[in-house]
């Protein structure tokens, strides 16, 4: 059966909790009329999949693909199934990701729809000699710089073999593609989209290939020591690895943003960002994020008299990304300015312990541990009652959820200078910043501009209380979730009617 | 943030290779120290006996301790491929403490089916009961005597395993020499079969002192039997194909030692003997050269692929393998190669000298050379083993038997003249297709490097 919209979706709904999944559920919830089917990429078998959402009933399908998966060596043939002219149109593809250049999906898609198993397709990609040979031609464009075999070939495997698996995935016949984001969930979403005739809709919370890139670039797992001798190792002779890694994300974009119907982002410095990858201008659209209003203006507020200790609020994972240490020192900076405060630390913690612990270790060596309180993870209405600010520290945002819910409940806000923030707090266009500041922004691992932000919101409680109400009209006016929903809706319904005007082809 | 797929961590963080240290070779070159010793003791023991027993009997104890040798071998052959292999995956994780364990396991399994067999053999055959025991007996012990020697290999103390041998050996030759002198054959062969169980015990008995271990027994080894078909393969075609030769020659002479499937040992067997023991030393020389040089050249290989060597640098070290290889071999050929030269040369003296009959001329060139090529595919064989092309490696052990029988067939019943040319021919052509397909592994020896790398967890 076909359905109406084929969501494609990595590291996200229904298994991974967050802003991205928070996103999709309500999609699909608020438009029960339609049928959606799932493809959902995962990494591989053993990595245990536990629904984190109860699926509603116009979920009709869910199709998962491994995409690191791979099959051992089973047999010793050295038979070929592609011949010599498609492994050349091979590494033609494989140079174009060397290169970060957009790639012929449909080509690559022939050609590994040849290979009816798993095994044939394991044993002619990864094991044959003419897959080697092939690897041997690419890494001629790395000899120049001296680059390690085996970092070369463990690379070569990984970013190659993932993405034709991915080439290989039995298309859901759908109405409409949607991908959460660009990446292989995009790229398979191009595929689908070329084969069958139908649109492809892209969205966008943050941007892919930046987030991998910081990811790739920052990654100080790479020289750890739990890495083994023989694992890739990146950081030694050569960044060229890396840049192979960025460029393949970089291909897979531009892959997609050139497919794809339609390209949605949820603020202006995103779709600026986009239209720097290779996005056409005229195709992106913000539609931002939106919150269910109706639970949190009914919340009464905090009344905070002169006197009173000063509850900061922090509500979000303890993760690297979002930059916790930063906010831990500029509570020391705070305490010294003499501001008599209490700070919750509200989220989950156990996506990287090893930093949790870290934050834990430095509240004690600033001696903050009377005034610093990690709590876990927290239902966010009931705390928000209950705080005088809220505030965010992190590197890289989307549009944060923690933001739209603190103007929800009319809590004023002190967030870096990333994603979506300045757009929430200050406004962005003319009649949005008339609506007046709904708290600071500030500079990227800054502490002490973010203290001194806190020190200006906790001096004044009127001001406070002002902003609060101004991130309030702010939300109410433009993030509404019945607004937002209704623009997809508007969105999905443009495709229908072409597609009823213009019918495609059906696989 | 947006649909985070996965983490290049995860990716990233499987490197293992499956660094592979055999002990195939410390095997081998443990094992000729022992076999001189066996084969100079049954000599030293046929010498003292010679008029303490009459001719028939003396066939029928030399026949019996050849079925002994020959069935060990090719029972033990497959055992001792895989277990070694085992042995050495347990040492390269410092896990000495699964050796007895394995031993115990190893040899249990060895005495029950040693006994089914031998017994099987002796008492369908017909020997006399009392002999049969004394003969069933000696096969455990010399079953369990190879068996010993693979674990008390990874002991590497060659010395004291050389020890208990002669320790051993003697004990066999006093106890047979008095049974000898008391009952004649049943005599003998119980005192000779009770010097061979004393070994067996002495051997175990190191092993229990090397390798103290709280665990108290270890079947993990069956599972290499099982998943190394080719290994067992090769083990048991390689024995077989060693003796199959003569099993056909004493057929082809049909003359009995005693009623049943006894077949006396003939001269074809004398010629080869002699033969084997002119490339004792050649061999050990040469696989201690491969211990020692060879396995440097390959650790070196494989510390520039796990060191992020470039493709160049690699390639630098795999040729350097190679070459390494053929100067060990020329040099063998050269002096083995001289060698058996001039015995083919002066044979003729020495049938004169060992007071051999002259017609065994022919025989007795064929086996110097055979014995030569023999050895070189016995190389062979351990260095395809080092790379661990098992499969390579079975194959050709099933060629050469394949061949040794069919061609040893026609010669000992169409072309008696030629006593000695089956084999020689049959592990020629083992050998040169062997090369030709070691060569192209080796050519393609980095590809297999990398390609057999496992996408691990």
């Amino acid at each position: 059966m076909r359905c109406d919209v084929c969501l494609i979706l990595e590291g996200t709904y229904p298994y991974v909790a967050g802003g991205v999944s928070t996103w999709v559920a309500q999609i699909i919830e608020y438009m029960s009329d339609i049928n959606f089917g799932i493809v959902y990429l995962a990494a591989n078998k053993r990595e245990k999949l536990k629904l984190k959402y109860d699926l509603p009933v116009n979920v009709t399908e869910i199709q998962l693909v491994y995409l690191h998966d791979f099959s051992k060596k089973n047999t010793n043939s050295n038979a070929h199934k592609l011949s010599e002219h498609e492994w050349k149109d091979i590494l033609c593809f494989q140079k174009s990701i060397v290169k970060g250049e957009p790639l012929d999906l449909t080509m690559i898609y022939h050609i590994v729809s040849k290979l009816e198993t798993e095994s044939e397709f394991m044993q002619e990609f990864a094991y044959s000699k003419m897959a080697w040979n092939t690897a041997l031609s690419l890494y001629e464009d790395f000899s120049t710089e001296q680059a390690g075999f085996l970092d070369f070939f463990w690379s070569y495997r990984f970013i190659n073999l993932p993405l034709m698996k991915l080439l290989r995935t039995k298309i859901m016949p759908a109405k409409i593609y949607h991908s959460a984001c660009t990446g292989y969930a995009s790229t398979l979403g191009a595929l689908f989209s070329t084969i069958t005739g139908s649109p492809l809709l892209i969205s966008e919370h943050g941007i892919y290939t930046r987030e991998r890139r910081i990811e790739i670039f920052d990654a100080d797992w790479i020289c750890g020591e739990s890495v083994t001798p023989l694992a890739l190792d990146m950081s030694r002779k050569s960044n060229k690895f890396k840049e192979w890694w960025v460029n393949l994300f970089f291909s897979l974009s531009r892959t997609s943003y050139n497919t794809a119907e339609q390209i949605y982002s949820l603020f202006w410095a995103n779709k600026r960002d986009q239209i720097a990858d290779g996005a056409d201008a005229e195709r992106v659209k913000i539609i931002p994020n939106g919150i269910d209003l109706s639970k949190f203006l009914s919340l009464s507020l905090r009344q905070r008299n002169d006197g009173d200790t000063f509850v900061i609020g922090y509500i979000g994972r303890i993760a690297p990304i979002k930059d916790v240490k930063n906010l831990i020192k500029s509570l020391d900076h705070l305490k010294r300015f003499g501001v008599d405060f209490k700070a919750l630390i509200m989220g989950p913690f156990d996506e990287d312990i090893e930093y949790y612990e870290e934050c834990l270790e430095l509240v004690r060596g600033l001696n903050l541990s009377a005034d610093v309180e990690f709590t876990g993870r927290v239902e966010v209405i009931e705390k928000l009652g209950m705080i005088d600010v809220s505030v965010i520290s992190s590197i890289s945002e989307g549009l944060p959820f923690a933001i739209l819910e603190a103007g929800g409940a009319g809590v004023p806000f002190v967030a870096t200078d990333v994603g979506a923030c300045r757009e929430l707090i200050e406004g962005s266009t003319e009649e949005d910043i008339s609506i007046g500041r709904g708290g600071y922004v500030v500079p990227v691992s800054s502490p002490k501009e973010l203290a001194i932000a806190l020190k200006r919101i906790a001096s004044s409680p009127e001001k406070a209380h002002e902003m609060g109400q101004n991130l309030r009209d702010r939300v109410c006016r433009y993030y509404d979730l019945n607004n937002v929903m209704e623009q997809y809706r508007n969105e999905y319904r443009k495709c229908f009617e072409k597609e009823l005007m213009h019918p495609k082809c059906v696989l | 943030m947006a649909g985070i797929g996965f983490k290049l961590r995860n990716i990233i963080s499987n490197g293992t290779y499956a660094s592979l240290i055999t002990a195939y070779v410390y095997g081998a070159v443990i094992s000729t120290g022992p076999w001189l010793i066996s084969i100079i003791s049954i000599g030293i023991l046929a010498v003292l006996c010679h008029s303490l027993l009459l001719t028939q009997e003396s066939i029928l104890f030399r026949t019996i301790l050849v079925y002994t040798y020959m069935g060990t071998l090719i029972f033990t052959g497959p055992i001792y491929m895989s277990t070694t292999r085992y042995l050495a995956d347990k040492m390269f994780i410092n896990d000495y403490s699964a050796i007895l364990p394995t031993f115990k396991f190893v040899a249990r399994q060895s005495i029950i089916y040693s006994t089914i067999i031998s017994s099987a053999f002796y008492f369908i055959g017909g020997l006399q009961v009392n002999l049969a025991l004394a003969a069933i007996v000696l096969f455990q012990s010399v079953a369990l005597t190879w068996i010993a020697m693979i674990f008390l290999s990874a002991a590497r103390d060659f010395t004291s395993i050389v020890k208990v041998f002669g320790i051993g050996y003697f004990m066999a030759i006093a106890l047979g020499y008095a049974g000898a002198y008391y009952y004649r054959l049943e005599g003998i062969l119980w005192g000779f079969a009770t010097g061979m169980m004393i070994l067996a015990v002495l051997l175990s008995s190191r092993i229990f002192q090397e390798f103290p271990s709280q665990v108290r027994i270890d079947k993990g080894v069956v599972g290499y039997w099982k998943n190394l078909p080719w290994l067992m393969l090769c083990g048991f075609a390689y024995n077989s194909a060693l003796w199959v030769d003569k099993l056909i020659y004493w057929i082809a002479e049909n003359k009995k030692a005693a009623p049943g499937p006894f077949y006396a040992p003939v001269n074809y067997d004398t010629c080869f003997f002699w033969a084997y023991v002119t490339i004792v030393p050649a061999l050990t020389v040469f696989l201690i050269r491969i211990e020692t040089s060879f396995y440097k050249y390959y650790a070196d290989y494989l510390g520039a692929v796990s060191g992020g060597a470039t493709l160049e640098e690699i390639e630098e070290k795999r040729k350097a393998i190679n070459s390494n290889l053929w100067l060990s071999i020329s040099r063998l050929l050269k002096i083995q190669g001289g060698l058996t030269g001039v015995l083919v040369l002066i044979a003729p003296d020495l049938l004169l000298y060992f007071k051999m009959p002259a017609d065994l001329i022919v025989t007795l060139r064929y086996t110097f050379i055979a014995a030569f090529i023999q050895a070189l595919f016995l190389i062979m064989i351990i260095v395809i083993l080092y790379f661990d092309w098992q499969r390579l490696a079975g194959t050709l052990a099933l060629l050469a038997l394949t061949l040794n029988t069919i061609f040893s067939y026609y010669f000992a019943f169409y072309k008696s003249a030629y006593s000695g040319i089956g084999a020689l021919a049959s592990f020629l052509i083992a050998l040169l297709i062997g090369m030709y397909y070691f060569n192209r592994h080796m050519e393609d020896l980095i590809f297999e490097t990398f390609t057999s790398q496992s996408f691990g967890s």
